[in-house]
């Protein structure tokens, strides 16, 4: 059994399509999508049409819920971007997305941790413009009560594997779409694979042409971005 | 070019032989080596002795070099483990280089280029692990112009881009998990494509429940909850 996990693609189709392209040649039982799918000034409406018709098994990210609700973040520069180049089939889309869900009791999927789709759980990045990794108290609590082998999520951009102490795994495959605080400008994604009842993990970094992905963030209005495409290295702040 | 990239092994075969087992299953052309191989107290010669005999291209690390040279401040394993190997495990450990250039302009060392003892991408200064700032990891990596460097040394496994476009991979710890939340034995594939390089950063269950017991039974308990836990800080160590 051979698992592919994509998160965080916001609005990038060409490192989708990139991601796509390696996951093809590794041959897997299926794909899941941990969540914000089309907030970015990228291609947002592409990668929705992409994302549909794939309709690989998703739940919604924090942007994903602030587009479809149209609550007040949705107004951010971004998402309001966003939110004008969508459908209505688009939005029906996300709205119809569950904030988590799981795979036949073996794999649990959130976006942020099981209780918020804004928290972060296996990365403390946002206290400054780099990674940290979180202590084993705080990453195991989030975990409580959650009875499956496998446990995902996405949200920090940062991919990670941590085996808890009862043996269950907990990963972030990073992000698809929109690396920062990380050193490059790759693709992430990440392979699960299940051998003689246990489950193993693996992060892929895919290089891709970002700088296609860069032209088209300054060519919608949003030049802050591109150093984020391009390097891998820039801060979340200033970007949504 | 698809090549198997293990590093810090530090005298666990268990794990070793649990990662040379996924890479057999992996389709590689190359396997490589990047340093400290022995400095645990598992089973440090029997790691010793899986090296001589698969004889793959490697690089020595810190430890590697404590072990064959000395230093004032020897750790406890460094010793231990001089005292134990014999003649042909002595002299194959003092025979691997410190840095090494694959052909397909594949570049290995322990640290850093320079150093054996300077880690490249992340610090563990302090008590939480992060990235060392972008200008450093460029500073460090400068006139060594090859497609890809790959280091160990941190048992952090990361895939960088640097901004011309090289790539810097470490492959993390195969025997000794450092505040990284996981027992796994950790190594890197990397293969190169049409678009570039590409990076797999594998984490291989196995059964490190063995090896904390033979690091428990040699007195060694710290680094048997390293080994059990993956969330020790290496200044116990």
């Amino acid at each position: 059994m051979r698992i592919a996990v994509i998160s965080d693609v916001h609005g990038n189709r060409l490192a989708l399509e990139a991601v796509e392209a390696s996951i093809a040649m590794v041959g897997v039982d299926a794909t899941i999508n941990l969540g914000d799918l089309f907030a970015g000034p990228l291609d947002p409406s592409g990668t929705a049409d992409l994302l549909i018709e794939r309709n690989y098994p998703t739940v919604r990210g924090n942007h994903d819920r602030y587009i479809a609700d149209g609550l007040p973040p949705s107004t951010a520069p971004v998402d309001k971007f966003v939110s004008e180049r969508l459908r209505p089939v688009h939005l029906d889309y996300l709205r119809s997305l569950p904030a988590t869900r799981d795979i036949e009791g073996e794999v649990f999927l959130c976006h942020g941790t099981p209780t918020s789709d804004e928290e972060p759980w296996l990365d403390g990045w946002w206290t400054d413009r780099t990674v940290t990794m979180p202590g084993e108290a705080s990453v195991t609590k989030q975990a409580e009560g959650l009875d499956f082998p496998v446990l995902l999520c996405g949200h920090t951009h940062v991919s990670r594997i941590v085996r808890l102490r009862d043996g269950r795994l907990v990963v972030n495959p990073g992000s698809v779409g929109l690396q920062f605080n990380y050193g490059a400008p790759d693709a992430r994604y990440a392979v699960l694979e299940r051998h003689g009842g246990q489950w193993s993990a693996s992060i892929r970094a895919v290089p891709y042409d970002f700088e296609a992905a860069a032209q088209q963030v300054i060519a919608n209005g949003f030049p802050q971005w591109a150093e984020a495409i391009r390097t891998g290295w820039a801060s979340a702040i200033g970007l949504f | 070019m698809r090549i198997a990239v293990l590093s810090d092994v530090h005298g666990n075969l268990e794990a070793l032989d649990a990662v040379l087992d996924d890479i057999a299953r992996q389709g590689v052309e190359q396997t490589v080596a990047l340093g400290d191989f022995l400095s645990g107290p598992s089973d440090p010669l029997g790691v010793a002795d899986r090296f001589i005999e698969l004889g793959l291209p490697s690089v020595r690390g810190n430890h590697d070099r404590y072990i064959t040279d000395g230093r004032d401040k020897d750790w406890h394993i460094d010793a231990l483990v001089r005292g134990l190997l014999d003649a042909r495990q002595r002299q194959w450990l003092a025979s691997v280089p410190a840095t090494l250039l694959l052909e397909g302009d594949v570049f290995l060392c322990h640290g850093t280029p320079r150093d054996d003892n300077t880690s490249f991408m992340d610090t563990m200064v302090g008590t939480t692990p992060t990235m060392h700032p972008r200008d450093y990891i460029e500073a460090e990596a400068a006139g060594f112009d090859h497609e890809v460097l790959l280091c160990g040394h941190t048992h952090v496994p990361r895939s960088l881009r640097l901004a011309d476009g090289r790539l810097v991979v470490n492959p993390g710890s195969v025997g000794l998990p450092m505040e990284i939340g996981s027992p796994d034995a950790r190594y890197a594939i990397i293969e190169k494509r049409r678009a570039g390089w590409n990076t797999e950063l594998r984490a291989v269950a196995y059964d490190h429940a063995a090896a904390a017991k033979q690091a428990l039974d040699k007195g060694y308990p710290y680094w048997a909850e390293a080994l059990t836990w993956g969330w020790a800080s290496p200044k116990g160590l």
